[in-house]
């Protein structure tokens, strides 16, 4: 079943990559969307009926080596992939209608390769299965990003995550002789390099959820269109990226430099996160930021209990994406504005937007709370939400600061943008009896009145600073730091060895002494008399000098 | 008697042409080089049969003797005589000149070589060596317009009397010292060692030094590069085609046969000569800018190579020496054939620059050239290697680091110089009209090239005879 | 297993005949010029691969000895027998090579400049090649090692489009001494033990001075051909001048003979004087590696990456070599072969972009904007070549970082570090090639052909393919 799902998906996607035409994009990504959910509702139904799904194939039968590919769906992963569905669905319904999106087949037919990636990645019960499915996201997201500038970011950060992991796994495997996941105990008993692979596959996982120092290859996204750079954000690398954490979880955690570290970067990562998500004036950015937040949580939470990710923090992607597609409503409604500073008093206007964010803040709140033990952890839902009242007030709340055009063009989304959301957050809302917590009604009154109240006019303040909106503060670190060293590093070597040593000093001397040899013998073996009596007076000499050496000896 | 006179029948054969050509030349109104050459064929053929058939038959007895492996190399002097011959009467007909002086000298020469081959005395040594000389410098001087060759021709001649006094004197002191000049009396004598006579070694060292000069050995070389560098096409084919292989086996009878006592002396001197032939072949090679120059380089380095493969003197020693000018003569066969296709309104070229771009016009030629090349420098898999493998491993059956590792830098500086050549023929732009190739030269290269094949697969079916005969001359 | 029809003197001959062929061939009125010799050279290379296929089925893939063995008596003074043999490293090898130059011919497809004679040089170097692959015995490893050479130079020479033509002779110079010192290590071997199976080399105990000279020769004519420090000087200054596909291909194939040498050489059990050595020659090699990637990293000429990349990669695999592990040579051996298809696709891409570049005299930045398939096929290629998982030099390159690492952990590191230098250079590249320019004047129309596109789809199905399983062509396996 697992592998039928994995290869319809991988099938489907590369038949429309073939056959489909960009020309009629919605009909043909209609067409894949049916597919896709008729693939899915198959699958779910077998493993509803079944429960379990498990398939291996003997990929290296060496025997020092033996390694195979597994596709499985049972408990976590079941779950998991139900949940990821629901978001597939969503994402690629979204393209479809989403009419800024160009090309909606190619990247549907890319999402699909993504969710079939999810399914090697969280199948995999070796390392190099996992590294596969690792490499497959970076891979599948280097395809999704249509800015270059973006796409540069986040290959060479992903890339260099992947070598990352690829490195540690290497040293995994040289300590055990297997690949197999369920022999990692074994390495942390009696393993060697313990600090450099934990601190190697921490890198990689900041690297790839864009925590702090490595944030830059998500924020980059913020070029990219609203239904792009959610699907990259929430879905592609830093998911993968909290999958490895997950199964390699026990290896992260082996150094003892693991938890400072991990400590500092996380909490860095939240604090540049909210300070992100407060002061950029782009809704892509706040989004980005939103994520990075989330993303941090994320892995505080499984720092603590890895196996937290598919009991409570998967069930939080619906309702993330749904916040974060009720942003893109908004830039949809005011002819795609997407700068705070240029919005604002369209709570009027656009009731309906207005009317979906605040149900998107309800399914999350119902959501986190039927999954978390609040008390717990409050500060994530309070910061994440205060951030989102900020946002949401700036938009709907105040005087409008939008310019004619938009003002004019005002209008809450189409019927087919709303009308699924709705229905999607109330089949939620329903199917998981999230109205019927007081908890998340008393929370989502604070949310209101905080939206109400909350100040607006200090970040717009900021929203024309060019540097703080633009600036690349962490890439000029990195250029002057790393890159300019190594550039200057590469040219120095090339000039000083290859050219001063080799060139010059090796070449040219064997060159010349060849020469001067060459032309010397030339000189004494012109047509003379006199050159000819030299050579014929040295042979003599060498003759008589054997008959001397001879004689004497 | 009469047997004698049978036995005496191939030299007499060449003997015979030169009469036979004079009445052609002097009563026959319509001849053409292919008249001369016709006729030299007959007679050589008739020769080589003879040459044959009386294989171990010695007309004059102990003045001369015909062994299976001196018929070995008489033979192979006849074929590539032959060979060359052929070759020459093309030059000949291009250039529409006579060429009756050629083919007489050719067979005045080649008997010459038949008793310098079959000497077992050193007066026939002492006479023929003059006799050569002078038919050389007729050869040299068959020049008809250059003041060059003149200039060479007397350089020559000046040095070929003095070395020719150099082996008269070192007969006349062998002959002094251990009063027999027969090659067994002395190969007794030198064997019995002690005491040494230091005239006799003087002597000996004379005579050598004569037959190094005649094999052009570096540094007595130099009027070998004089004159390849402004004769005749061919002439330079006899000076480094055929002459070679006659004087080789001079060297290696008289080491053989009558030195063979002061094998230390020899090997040392050879050595020597061999490491200098080797240097002053390879370095001299490069940078030159005529072909036919760098090409008389490319010979001294070659005689350098044979006295390596020699310096042993041993069975194995002796075969390598002779697989190795085997090889060398068939290559260079090869090249002085693609010598005769090279030609600009009707001249032969002989400068490098001049045949730039010559892959353009003329690649069956230029392919020939390069594989003629790389088999003069030793490159598999081309014939040239296996005379390389020959000679290398004779010297490391015997140990001869230091010797192997001097012939092996010195095919280093060797295939630079053939490197700058095929760089003009195949990577630069065309720079010169090239005359129309005689189809007979093709095919030439091709027969060259057919042999070349063969003997890189089956080596055993040109070497395997040649192993049995040789084993005989140690 | 004796090799019934003598077919591997027939993948030797293959080529060499073709060459015959392609000698004797004419161009047809009006057809390009070398059209024909073009499609000889094809059909030759394709008929060869079909044989290869053929040795395959045969083959016992689980033996590690060499199979189908072929002797020939070929002198007596000195007794030297000619040995033929293969495994399947060597075959794959050797498929790897006749594919890697059938994509390079597909870079060619367009020239007409004395295509005759590079059909006819490439044919040459491959039945070389071939036969250096196929060598059981110590002489025919040489004479094939060395004889290489002369194709190699040629092809240099006439199509490299090298600038300074002296390059050209001081590199076959140096390949040349690197030929002669093995030469003289073989004549040693050759004295000392008198046999000349290849596969005795590794067990003959020398005398001790004899040890020194014969395995130090052994190791610097091989480390002649990788471009480790300082002999990668003549190997850079003419693999980065190269601007023909198949010329650079072709010259890029030399380390792989080195490759090859040292897995054929190398006894099982390294000496232990070896051991000091090597470890002198890994450190060596570990900075020359960085040093290249960096060179590569910084360097703007798109010859040089590429060069770059296939540096690193061979000196990965020489590293891997001097383990000595069974294993590693056997994902040493499977990732050879997708790498060099992998070098071979990503140089005839790159330089069908630089031979497009100059035509329309502009740069290239954004070029794969407007062209398709020539955007696929070059992103699909990159990414197999920074060692993403759609190739066997994933899994295998993998097993071979490990064994490195469990080796030596910071000579790991470093490898990694060169690894992670090359795989930017050559996204850096792609980027490029991405990034829109208005000063890019090229347009859909020189996108890469139908037939050329279908040809590169086929070879990305191979790399593919050898992901998921390495001998996929072999029923058997």
């Amino acid at each position: 079943m697992i592998l039928q799902l994995f290869l319809g998906l991988v099938l489907i996607a590369l038949l429309f990559f073939i056959i489909g035409q960009e020309k009629r994009r919605r009909v043909w990504s209609v067409l894949l969307f049916g597919a896709v959910l008729g693939l899915l509702y198959a699958f779910f139904e077998q493993i509803n009926a079944i429960g379990i799904s498990n398939v291996m194939y003997d990929w290296i039968p060496h025997h020092t080596l033996h390694a195979n590919l597994s596709f499985a769906a049972a408990g976590q992963t079941s779950a998991c992939l139900r949940v990821m569905s629901l978001c597939l669905a969503v994402l690629v319904y979204l393209n479809i209608i989403y009419r800024h999106e160009e090309y909606s087949l190619y990247i549907n037919n890319f999402i699909l390769l993504n969710f079939a990636a999810l399914i090697i990645l969280l199948s995999a019960r070796d390392l190099l299965q996992l590294m596969i499915g690792s490499c497959c996201f970076t891979i599948i997201g280097f395809y999704l990003i249509n800015d270059v500038a973006a796409k540069t970011k986040f290959i060479f950060y992903n890339f260099l995550a992947e070598l990352a992991i690829f490195m540690s796994l290497a040293v995994v495997y040289a300590n055990l002789d297997t690949a197999s996941l369920s022999a990692l105990p074994k390495y942390l008993k009696a393993g060697h390099h313990k600090d450099l692979v934990s601190m190697l596959l921490l890198g990689a996982v900041f690297t790839k959820c864009g925590m702090f120092l490595f944030q830059n290859q998500l924020i980059g996204l913020k070029q990219l269109t609203f239904n792009r750079l959610m699907t990259v954000a929430l879905f592609s690398a830093p998911l993968s990226g909290v999958i490895i954490f997950a199964r390699l979880f026990p290896l992260i955690r082996v150094s003892e430099y693991a938890a400072p570290v991990f400590a500092l970067i996380v909490g860095l990562s939240a604090l540049w996160a909210v300070g992100g998500a407060l002061l950029a004036d782009s809704l892509k950015a706040k989004i980005l930021y939103l994520n990075m937040l989330f993303y941090a949580f994320v892995l505080w939470q499984m720092w603590d209990n890895g196996a937290v990710f598919f009991d409570k923090l998967i069930y939080l992607y619906p309702s993330i994406l749904g916040i974060f597609i009720s942003f893109l409503f908004v830039s949809v409604s005011a002819s795609d504005e997407s700068r705070l500073s240029q919005m604002g008093g369209f709570a009027r206007r656009l009731w309906l937007d207005l009317a979906l964010a605040l149900a998107a803040v309800f399914v999350f709140l119902g959501g986190f709370a039927k999954s978390f033990d609040v008390a717990a952890v409050w500060i994530f839902p309070t910061v994440f939400l205060s951030v989102c009242a900020v946002i949401l007030r700036g938009v709907f709340g105040g005087q409008s600061r939008a310019d004619e055009r938009v003002e004019a063009l005002l209008k809450n989304v189409g019927l087919w943008y709303w009308l699924p959301y709705a229905a999607a957050l109330g089949w939620l809302v329903g199917r998981f009896g999230l109205w019927k917590t007081e908890t998340v009604w008393a929370a989502f009154g604070v949310f209101v009145v905080l939206m109400l109240l909350a100040p607006v006019r200090p970040f717009l303040k900021l929203a024309a600073a060019e540097r703080l909106q633009n600036g690349d503060f962490l890439h000029r670190v990195y250029l002057l730091c790393l890159i300019m060293p190594l550039r200057l590093l590469g040219r120095v070597l090339w000039l000083a060895i290859d050219f001063v040593v080799i060139e010059r000093s090796i070449i040219g001397s064997i060159s010349h002494s060849t020469a001067f040899v060459v032309r010397f013998l030339q000189k004494i073996q012109n047509t003379y008399w006199v050159n000819y009596l030299i050579m014929a007076l040295f042979g003599m000499a060498v003759i008589l000098l054997n008959l001397g050496w001879y004689y004497h000896e | 008697m009469l047997q004698n006179w049978f036995i005496m029948s191939p030299e007499l054969s060449l003997l015979a042409y030169l009469p036979a050509a004079f009445l052609i030349n002097r009563f026959r109104a319509e001849k053409t080089a292919k008249t001369f050459f016709t006729l030299s064929k007959i007679f050589l053929l008739f020769t080589l049969v003879t040459t044959v058939v009386f294989y171990n038959q010695s007309p004059l007895g102990p003045w001369l003797k015909n062994t299976s492996y001196s018929t070995l190399f008489k033979t192979l002097v006849y074929i590539v005589s032959l060979a060359w011959f052929y070759l020459s009467s093309k030059w000949f007909l291009n250039k529409n000149r006579s060429s009756y002086r050629f083919y007489s000298l050719g067979m005045w020469t080649l008997f010459l070589f038949s008793l310098l081959i079959s000497a077992r005395h050193l007066l026939v040594l002492a006479a023929v060596l003059p006799l050569l000389g002078l038919s050389a410098r007729g050869f040299i001087l068959m020049h008809w317009d250059e003041e060059k060759v003149a200039a060479a021709g007397r350089l020559y001649g000046v040095f070929a009397a003095l070395f020719s006094l150099l082996l008269w004197s070192g007969v006349a002191l062998l002959h002094w010292r251990l009063g027999s000049l027969d090659y067994a009396a002395l190969q007794g004598a030198f064997s019995a060692g002690e005491p040494r006579d230091f005239y006799a070694l003087l002597g000996v060292c004379l005579i050598l030094s004569a037959v190094l000069f005649m094999l052009s050995a570096a540094p007595f070389h130099s009027w070998f590069v004089g004159v390849i560098s402004c004769a005749t096409l061919p002439v330079c084919g006899i000076f480094t085609l055929i002459a070679p292989i006659a004087w080789l086996f001079c060297l290696v009878a008289l080491v053989a046969k009558a030195f063979l006592g002061l094998a230390p002396l020899l090997h040392g001197i050879l050595l020597a000569f061999a490491v200098v032939s080797l240097f002053i072949g390879a370095f001299s090679a490069n940078g030159q800018t005529n072909i036919r120059r760098l090409f008389a380089f490319v010979g001294v380095y070659n005689t350098g190579f044979l006295l390596f493969g020699l310096i042993n003197f041993n069975s194995d020693s002796i075969m390598s020496a002779f697989s190795y000018e085997l090889i060398y003569v068939l290559a260079m066969i090869g090249v002085y054939t693609v010598f005769l296709g090279l030609k600009s309104k009707s001249e032969y070229l002989s400068d490098v620059a001049e045949i730039s771009g010559l892959s353009h016009v003329k690649p069956y030629i230029s392919a020939a050239f390069l594989v003629f090349m790389f088999s003069l420098v030793g490159m598999p898999p081309m014939l040239g290697f296996l005379g390389r493998l020959a000679v290398v491993n004779t010297l490391v059956t015997s140990a001869q680091w230091f010797d192997v590792g001097i012939l092996l830098v010195s095919v280093l500086f060797m295939a630079n110089a053939f490197l700058n050549i095929i760089r003009t023929v195949y990577f630069e732009p065309l720079k010169n009209a090239f005359d129309r190739t005689d189809k007979s030269i093709y095919i030439s290269l091709f027969v060259n090239l057919v042999l070349v094949i063969i003997s890189i697969l089956n080596p055993a079916y040109v070497l395997l005879g040649a192993e049995t005969v040789l084993k005989g001359v140690f | 297993m004796n090799s019934p029809f003598a077919l591997l003197s027939l993948i030797v001959a293959v080529p060499f005949f073709g060459m015959l062929f392609v000698l004797s061939s004419k161009d047809a009125k009006g057809a390009l010029p070398g059209r024909n010799a073009f499609n000889v050279c094809v059909f030759t290379i394709i008929s060869n691969i079909i044989l290869i296929w053929r040795i395959f089925m045969i083959l016992n893939e689980k033996s590690a000895s060499l199979q189908l063995i072929e002797r020939f008596d070929w002198l007596n003074t000195p007794n030297i027998d000619i040995v033929l043999g293969v495994d399947v490293f060597s075959l794959l090898l050797i498929l790897a090579v006749h594919l890697a130059v059938l994509i390079g011919l597909f870079g060619v497809s367009a020239n007409t400049f004395r295509q005759k004679s590079l059909m006819v040089f490439t044919l040459l170097f491959l039945s070389m090649i071939t036969g250096f692959l196929v060598a059981a015995d110590i002489f025919s490893f040489y004479i094939f090692f060395e004889a290489m050479l002369l194709p190699l130079f040629m092809i240099i020479g006439m199509f490299g489009e090298v600038r300074k033509q002296g390059l050209i002779n001081r590199f076959f110079l140096y390949n040349f001494i690197g030929a002669i010192i093995l030469f003289s290590a073989t004549m040693l071997i050759f004295y000392h033990r008198g046999s000349t199976m290849l596969a005795d080399v590794g067990s003959i105990s020398f005398p001790a001075p004899l040890r020194y000279y014969i395995w130090g020769a052994v190791c610097l004519s091989f480390v002649s051909r990788i471009p480790v420090w300082p002999f990668h000087y003549w190997i850079s200054s003419i693999n980065s001048g190269i601007r023909n596909p198949l010329a650079f291909i072709i010259t890029a194939l030399l380390p792989l003979t080195a490759i090859y040498g040292f897995i054929r050489f190398l006894p099982a059990r390294l000496p232990l004087e070896l051991g000091d050595y090597i470890m002198y020659g890994e450190i060596i090699a570990v900075v020359t590696m960085l040093f290249i990637a960096l060179i590569g990293f910084t360097n703007r000429d798109y010859q040089y990456k590429i060069f770059a990349y296939v540096t690193v990669y061979y000196i990965l695999y020489l590293l891997g070599v001097f383990v000595n592990d069974e294993l590693i040579m056997t994902s040493i051996g499977y990732s050879l072969f997708c790498f060099l298809i992998i070098m071979a696709s990503l140089e005839v891409v790159s330089g069908y972009i630089y031979h497009k570049e100059q035509e329309a005299q502009c740069v290239s930045n954004g070029f794969l904007c407007r062209v398709k398939r020539l955007s696929f096929v070059y992103s699909f290629i990159t990414v197999a070549a920074v060692g993403l998982p759609v190739s066997a030099v994933f899994v295998n390159n993998f097993l071979i970082l490990s064994r490195l690492l469990g080796f030596n952990v910071k000579m790991g590191v470093l490898l990694v570090l060169s690894l992670a230098f090359v795989g930017v250079t050559l996204i850096q590249e792609l980027l490029r090639l991405k990034q829109d320019s208005k000063e890019c004047r090229l347009g859909k129309n020189d996108d890469i052909s139908k037939p050329f596109f279908a040809f590169m789809l086929f070879v990305i199905f191979i790399l593919l393919m050898s992901f998921v399983k390495p001998l996929w062509f072999v029923a058997s396996a």
